[in-house]
C-alpha cells in the first residue's frame, strides 16, 4: 500500500507554499534571513529552507579542515565545467564515441540515482511527504490527486533548482502531468560546451533525468532527447518513458 | 619569476594575517561584520574575505535563472561525491582496472591544468600577490627573502584550500613549500567512496595534485600514492617526482 500524505497535510502545505509564492518580498526580506539564521539553519530541512527563499549555496556546509562539502546529508564535490569536455574526449578515445555517449549516460544515471537516494534518506524534505518515493505506483497516485500533483511538482521544481540549476547544469523544468513526462533544459551545460552538432549531445542530462525519476517513481525510465540546443533548438527537450525490460 | 612587490606590502599583509590568527574572535565578529558591507564585499578578493571569516560559497557567481555557477571566472558544476566511484567503476568494467586508473589520472590532470590556466587570480588574491602564481615559482628568490617565502606559502595554502578542501576533494597539506616532495591528504574523496581496498585508489587526486605542482613549479611532475585511507590508513600520502 503506497504511503501518501493525508489530504489535510497536502492542502495545508500547498496553501503555505502558494502564500509564499504570492509574497516574494516577505520571503526575501524576512524568511530568507530566518532560514539562514545560525541556529535555525542547523535544524530546518533544506527543502523547507528553500521554500523560505534560501539558495542551494546558503544550504551547503563546508568543513575546510576535512575538505568535505555537505548538502542536507549528501556529500558533494565541485568541478570546473571543462570536466564535461575532457571526460568526453578521454572516454571517446578509450572506447569510441558511441560507447562513450552510452557510458556518460550510465554514469550520470547511477550517480544521480544515488544522490537523490542519499538526499531523501538524509535531510532534504520531511519524510512524511516523501514516503511514496520509490513506490512503482507513485506516479499514478500523484497524478490522480490534483493537489498532490501540484505539491509534488513544487517540491520537484525546488529540488531541481537546488541540484540542477544551482549545480551549473542549466535551467530545468519538469512536467509531471504530461504523458510521457516532459523535461526541458534551457542553457544546458553539455549543449553549451559542445557547440554545433548534427545530433543530440545531452547524454549526461538524459542520465541525470533517468536517475532522479527512476528513484523517485520506483520504475526504470529511459529519457529521449527530442530537441537539442546544440542542433539549433531554443532549448533541449526530453521525453521520459518507462523502460521496457529487455 | 620576476617580482616587484614592495617589501612594505608583503610585511603589511603578513601582519594582517597574524592579527586575524591571534584575534580569532575579534576577526570573526568585527571583520566579518565589516566584510558584510556590500560594496566592500564586492571589492575584496576572495582570500581577504576568507581571512575575514567569510565563506567561499559567498564568492561564487550564481545565476539560477540560467543555471550557471562560476568561481574566479571559471564555470563550475557540482556532482555528488559518489560520482568518482561511479566513473571509475564503469570505466574499469569497460577497459580494465589498469587503463581506468591511467584514464582517471590523465583526466584529472587535464581538468586541474585547465582550471589553473583559466582562474582569474586577481579575484582570488590581493593584486600584488596574484603575480606570484602567474609564472612558475623561483625557489632561489624565496630563499633570499623569508617574508616573501612566507607570503608565498600562505597564498599557496589558500589556493589549495579553495581548489581542494572547500571544493569537497579532501584536505591536502604540503610537506614543504613552494614545491612539495610529499603531500598528505585527509579524507581524499576517492578513498571515502572506493573502499575497502587492498591497494591505493586515489588516481584522480594524484592527477590533480600533479597538475597543481606542475603549474607552480613549471616542471613536469608526476604524483604517486604510497599510502591510502581506503586500505585502512588514517590518511593518504602522495610522493611527487620530476618526470623523467
Amino acid at each position: 500500500m503506497i504511503k501518501l500524505p493525508s489530504p489535510y497535510q497536502v492542502r495545508t502545505a500547498l496553501r503555505l507554499t502558494n502564500f509564499l509564492d504570492r509574497h516574494p518580498r516577505l520571503v526575501r526580506n524576512f524568511l530568507r534571513p530566518m532560514a539562514n539564521a545560525p541556529l535555525l539553519r542547523r535544524y530546518l530541512w533544506v527543502g523547507i529552507r528553500g521554500f523560505m527563499g534560501a539558495s542551494a549555496f546558503d544550504c551547503h556546509v563546508i568543513d575546510a579542515e576535512e575538505g568535505v562539502v555537505d548538502f542536507g546529508g549528501v556529500k558533494e564535490t565541485f568541478y570546473p565545467s571543462c570536466m564535461t569536455t575532457i571526460m568526453w574526449e578521454i572516454l571517446s578515445s578509450e572506447i569510441g564515441e558511441e560507447k562513450a555517449m552510452e557510458m556518460i549516460r550510465k554514469i550520470a544515471r547511477e550517480a544521480v540515482y544515488m544522490e537523490i537516494k542519499f538526499g531523501i534518506e538524509g535531510h532534504w524534505f520531511p519524510k512524511r511527504f516523501l514516503a511514496f518515493a520509490g513506490d512503482p505506483s507513485a506516479l499514478d497516485a500523484v497524478r490522480s490527486d490534483p493537489d498532490l500533483l501540484r505539491l509534488v511538482s513544487k517540491g520537484l521544481n525546488l529540488t531541481n533548482r537546488f541540484i540542477h540549476d544551482e549545480g551549473g547544469y542549466g535551467r530545468i523544468e519538469v512536467d509531471l502531468a504530461s504523458d510521457p513526462i516532459r523535461v526541458t533544459i534551457t542553457n544546458s551545460l553539455t549543449a553549451r560546451l559542445a557547440g554545433r552538432s548534427d545530433r543530440p549531445v545531452c547524454a549526461a542530462s538524459c542520465g541525470m533525468i533517468e536517475g532522479a525519476m527512476s528513484y523517485m517513481l520506483g520504475k526504470n525510465f529511459r529519457a529521449r532527447e527530442v530537441e537539442c540546443a546544440a542542433m539549433g533548438a531554443r532549448r533541449c527537450s526530453f521525453e521520459l518513458a518507462e523502460e521496457c525490460p529487455s | 619569476m620576476k617580482l616587484n612587490i614592495p617589501q612594505k606590502k608583503i610585511e603589511g599583509f603578513l601582519r594582517f594575517l597574524d592579527f586575524t590568527r591571534s584575534h580569532p574572535h575579534l576577526s570573526r565578529v568585527a571583520l566579518r561584520l565589516a566584510y558584510k558591507v556590500p560594496r566592500l564585499k564586492m571589492a575584496l578578493p576572495v582570500s581577504y574575505r576568507i581571512y575575514m571569516g567569510g565563506r567561499i560559497l559567498e564568492s561564487y557567481r550564481v545565476d539560477a535563472e540560467r543555471g550557471e555557477i562560476s568561481f574566479a571566472s571559471v564555470d563550475r558544476q557540482i556532482v555528488g561525491s559518489e560520482y568518482l566511484e561511479v566513473v571509475f567503476r564503469n570505466l574499469a568494467e569497460a577497459v580494465g582496472k589498469e587503463k581506468a586508473r591511467r584514464a582517471m589520472y590523465d583526466m584529472h590532470f587535464r581538468i586541474m591544468k585547465e582550471q589553473l590556466q583559466a582562474l582569474d587570480l586577481d579575484e582570488i588574491f590581493p593584486r600584488f600577490c596574484a603575480s606570484l602564481f602567474r609564472e612558475p615559482v623561483d625557489p632561489a628568490l624565496l630563499e633570499k627573502n623569508p617574508s616573501l617565502a612566507r607570503l608565498y606559502g600562505e597564498m599557496e595554502s589558500m589556493l589549495l584550500r579553495l581548489l581542494f578542501s572547500e571544493s569537497g576533494w579532501g584536505s591536502p597539506t604540503f610537506d614543504t613549500t613552494p614545491v612539495p616532495g610529499r603531500v598528505t591528504v585527509r579524507k581524499s574523496v576517492e578513498s571515502q567512496w572506493i573502499r575497502p581496498s587492498e591497494e591505493p585508489v586515489c588516481y584522480a587526486m594524484a592527477g590533480s595534485l600533479a597538475a597543481f605542482v606542475t603549474h607552480i613549479s613549471g616542471e613536469k611532475i608526476e604524483a604517486r600514492e604510497t599510502r591510502c585511507a581506503a586500505t585502512g590508513e588514517p590518511d593518504c600520502t602522495f610522493v611527487l617526482e620530476r618526470k623523467a
